[in-house]
């Protein structure tokens, strides 16, 4: 035929069709930012990082700008942006600027420098427990999806992961924590250990998921045809297409921690003193609601906006992660 | 049916066993031997510690203690080693307690959540389902009992009612309706604190369930069938979003005991979870194991009478 | 076979999706008439915007991200695009009906097949229970399937693909539509069903003596049944022809191209042609003739206008008016 002859020519040139070339780092970046709420929960969430390391910086060393553990008696229960009462203070007792930002607790400590050093022992709280937890997920979950069909005597390597996951998630959570945390000797790190040791499940059952689905695709079965070998496979072809859920699950669970240690902390198993952290403070000062609500407040609507800025965040980024969510847009 | 019945019966029974093992290690292994109860009160003489390890069999190894303590808690005779009462009895009574707590909050929790979702999945993307979107973070994000103290100084304050505890005392002799009066202002607050979080949760899986069955082409197809949105909505697409719920119905179960230590804390109400905290606080071994097997069980039946429903309400599963 | 009246005619159609950054125009100005008792395919390759064009018709493009940016659908002497949601409703499935692509999962699984069917009836007509049950089980007949007292109370999980096309198309004709639109039903199905499906819309229009809308990218599928053709590419009608004639003298040369990958006996042993390079995205539609990059034909006005349709007598129009004037022999 005459247009089969005339495209096999030499001469003609198929010009290019105009598709336009755009990464998925930008394409979700597009969707993302088109999320208002969950900007501002990213915007929030950047702003609590900065704020929770310069607090370390302002209130540790030992001569620290702002001292959290300085106690003043004389000045106790002072309202937020109260001046320093400077006749009956010794000089080294004077907060920086001789004011006090968030006001004083019962012992005259300065509640600003205070929530600065909490904001930093939250996030670690929050970070480390998180990540224990994904890490046990991610390794479980893994095994789970990837060796699954292999024998250990009578039972698959799945069945006996997935009924360990049963078996954990018939514990109630909370109850938990709080009993081995009470039967434990108190210290901040065995809060994290425990938090990160009883909030694993989840991640292990959609990592598992992912897997199980990924190694039927085409390119896993290519790879494997091509003689690259298990570890290669997983962490090279694999987990970069696992690790999405993972992130947006880690947001959610660090703001789930937060509260957790909160909640602890208010039964009066958190972390222990000298750390000052949210949850603490707001347990203290519960005591006082009346005649210094600004005790109870402060570090409340601070652990709100917090948890709420990752749950916002962390929605935002499933919303944007997800392929099928993102089409019916 | 049958066989998937026994067999999932025998695999949770499996299970049950597993959590009782790792609940007695967890506890028994943690530091701090359980005979070691309070060594600073004069009260406990080594005689009586050794009385006390005697009568209940701590002197034995492990495995053999493990036994002692579900015979003893299958045949009903397991005290509390705080005050000598059936451990079984204590539950019982603390469980009535609680049960108020629980039903009118998940009625709560269930009749609000799915207008709310399903409204703002057919409205998505307007004001109304924004709003509620911020609204459910919001409820999700906000610490317990930092809400509850909230709502307690606005209730206090504003209304003049009393509502911590489960009634206020000496009303003995006070006519019916103010009696009833007061414990619904009582069972109010814990109960609305109870359920905020659920309503939250909830509503926001109802919406993404909505929105899920409702980009289904069947939807399409009812709609091309000139269906008015109400049928569309709320037969076709309804009957679809609501199948996994008539799952998580059974899930509601494992709610009588947890989730409420803080609130029943906060509000000095006499339920389980306020016992399981001073059983934690008096390291009273058995009523924690009994709790924790009591809420393992719970969690089984409630996964099992969702499997159940499953098979009853989803016609493309036949077994 | 021209003096038939029309019975739907879509003028310059566009409609818009709307992205977070980008606008496509998925259906670009299209103009298309279906006449009473005739058969009309719209062939296209996928994402040219022929299912988009047919939605449009019942009112069903998602808006957002959808928007019918102009035009006008005549139908029965009204404008469809101008009637108001409860006016749509009574016209869907009662005069215009729609056949889907996937049969699975374009059936509610929780609802019996009796139930799906006897419920466009309902809606539209007033009817006795028992009479509605009849009437059922006699469409059911009608599509071929067998034993349908017993197939009404079955979920559609229980029946095959082939049988779940049937039943989607019983609950088409459930009314007596005017106009059945067909978006590719034939597509999900084993090659044999694909056939059955075929000859039974094809013995369903001529018994019922109704329009059918074919929407496929199946040429065979159009010689098989097709009266009259109309050829769609990236968003526009690229040419229009009876059957035969679209077949015999093609006047576009994307139709030519198409025409040509058709595998045929004659071309034993040969290659089989294929169009070089890729349907255009349609938000980033080359200016000009949108099918300019792929044509060996083009010529420089090719890539700054887009040609009218130009006519060819006998109802045959095409929009490339070099093709002819290089080889008017075909």
């Amino acid at each position: 035929m005459n247009l089969e002859k005339k495209t096999s020519q030499p001469d003609f040139q198929l010009e290019r069709p105009m598709a336009p070339k755009s990464s998925q780092i930008k394409e979700f970046w597009l969707v993302f930012s088109n999320n208002r709420l969950a900007i501002g929960g990213m915007i929030i969430f950047i702003l609590f990082f900065c704020s929770a390391l310069l607090g370390l910086f302002l209130t540790s060393g030992p001569d620290p700008i702002f001292d959290p553990a300085q106690i003043r008696l004389q000045e106790k229960l002072r309202p937020p942006l109260a001046k320093a009462n400077l006749d009956t203070l010794r000089p080294e007792e004077v907060p920086r600027m001789g004011i006090y930002f968030f006001g004083t607790d019962d012992l005259g400590r300065d509640v600003f420098a205070r929530m600065l050093q909490g904001a930093w022992v939250s996030l670690t709280v929050g970070f480390v427990a998180v990540g224990i937890a994904i890490l046990i997920g991610i390794f479980m979950g893994g095994i789970a999806g990837y060796f699954g069909q292999h024998y250990l005597g009578a039972v698959s390597i799945d069945t006996l992961i997935m009924r360990i996951v049963d078996i954990m998630l018939c514990f109630p959570s909370f109850f938990l924590i709080l009993t081995v945390v009470a039967l434990l000797p108190a210290s901040i790190y065995n809060i994290m250990i425990v938090i990160g040791l009883t909030s694993w499940m989840g991640t292990t059952r959609f990592v598992r998921a992912e897997f199980l689905s990924l190694r039927e695709q085409d390119f896993v079965v290519a790879a494997r045809a091509l003689g690259v070998n298990n570890f290669r496979i997983i962490f090279r072809h694999m987990m970069p297409n696992a690790i999405a859920p993972v992130l947006v699950s880690a947001t959610i669970g660090i703001a789930t921690a937060i509260l957790t240690e909160a909640g602890l902390s208010f039964l009066g198993f958190g972390v222990p003193p000298p750390h000052a952290t949210w949850g603490n403070i707001l347990s203290d000062g519960k005591r006082f609601i009346f005649d210094a609500p600004w005790l109870t407040f402060i570090p409340g609507i601070a652990i709100l906006i917090v948890v709420l800025s990752f749950n916002l965040f962390g929605e935002g980024l499933r919303d944007s992660l997800n392929p099928k969510l993102r089409q019916r847009r | 049916m049958l066989a998937f019945i026994s067999r999932s019966i025998i695999q949770k029974i499996i299970t049950l066993f597993f959590v009782s093992v790792v609940s007695f290690l967890i506890i028994h292994l943690a530091p701090g031997k359980p005979s070691q109860v309070d060594p600073l009160n004069p009260k406990f003489t080594p005689e009586v510690v050794e009385r006390f390890r005697k009568e209940f069999h701590l002197d034995k190894p492990l495995h053999v203690q493990y036994l002692y303590f579900y015979r003893d808690l299958f045949t009903g005779q397991t005290v509390s080693w705080k005050d000598n009462q059936s451990v079984l009895n204590k539950i019982w009574e603390r469980f009535l307690n609680s049960l108020p707590l629980f039903i009118v909050g998940t009625i709560l929790t269930w009749t609000l959540s799915f207008p709310i979702g399903i409204r703002s999945a057919i409205f998505r993307g307007h004001i109304y389902d924004r709003s509620t979107t911020f609204f459910s973070y919001l409820m999700i994000s906000i610490p317990g009992f930092f809400f509850a103290y909230i709502l307690i100084i606005f209730v206090v304050t504003r209304f003049h009612v009393p509502v911590i505890g489960m009634e206020t005392f000496g009303l003995g002799d006070a006519p019916i309706p103010h009696v009833l009066m007061d414990r619904i202002w009582h069972l109010l607050l814990p109960s609305i604190l109870g359920a905020t979080g659920g309503i939250a949760v909830l509503s926001r899986y109802v919406r993404s369930q909505m929105l899920e069955v409702e980009g289904q082409e069947y939807i399409r197809t009812a709609k091309a069938k000139g269906l008015p949105p109400e049928l569309v909505h709320y037969k076709h697409a309804l009957r679809n979003a609501l199948l996994p719920f008539v799952t998580m119905f059974g899930l509601i179960l494992p709610g009588l005991i947890g989730g409420s230590v803080i609130i029943e804390s906060i509000f000095s109400w006499p339920g389980m979870g306020r016992m399981a905290y001073e059983a934690i606080l008096a390291r009273d071994y058995p009523v924690i194991l009994t709790v924790n097997f009591v809420s393992a069980v719970l969690v089984l039946v409630g996964t099992f009478i969702s499997d159940i429903l499953y098979l009853v309400v989803d016609p493309r599963i036949r077994l | 076979m021209a003096n038939k009246t029309d019975l739907i005619s879509v003028n310059k159609l566009k409609v818009n999706f709307r992205n977070n950054t980008e606008i496509a125009r998925a259906v670009d100005g299209v103009s298309y008439t279906v006449r009473r008792e005739e058969t009309v395919c719209l062939v296209g390759e996928s994402g040219c915007g022929k299912t988009v064009s047919a939605l449009s018709i019942l009112g069903l493009i998602d808006s957002p991200p959808g928007e019918i940016v102009s035009g006008e659908i005549l139908f029965a002497g009204k404008n469809l695009l101008k009637l108001g949601e409860q006016e749509l409703q009574r016209i869907r499935g009662n005069h215009i009906s729609m056949v889907f692509q996937e049969p699975l999962t374009s059936l509610n699984p929780v609802f019996t097949i009796g139930d799906q069917i006897t419920e466009a009836i309902r809606i539209h007509k007033v009817i006795a229970p028992d009479e509605l049950y009849e009437r059922c089980i006699q469409l059911l007949k009608d599509v071929g399937i067998t034993a349908p007292q017993e197939r009404f109370n079955d979920y559609p999980h229980q029946l095959s693909g082939g049988q779940r096309q049937r039943v989607m198309i019983a609950m088409a004709l459930a009314c007596d539509p005017e106009l059945m639109i067909a978006d590719e039903p034939t597509t999900a199905l084993d090659v044999t069903v694909q056939a059955q499906i075929l000859q039974l819309l094809k013995s369903l229009q001529r018994s019922r003596s109704m329009s059918v809308l074919y929407i496929t990218h199946d040429l065979g599928v159009v010689a098989n049944i097709a009266d009259r053709v109309y050829v769609m590419y990236a968003g526009i009608i690229v040419e229009q022809a009876y059957t035969y004639q679209l077949f015999h003298h093609p006047r576009h040369p994307y139709t030519q191209g198409l025409l040509a990958s058709l595998p045929n006996l004659s071309k034993r042993g040969q290659r089989l042609y294929s169009i070089p390079g890729t349907v255009p995205n349609p938000a980033h539609k080359p200016p000009g003739c949108p099918f300019h990059p792929r044509c060996p034909f083009a010529i420089d006005n090719c890539r700054i206008q887009c040609p009218e349709m130009c006519n060819y007598g006998n109802e045959h129009l095409a929009r490339c008016p070099v093709l002819y004037e290089k080889n008017p022999d075909i």
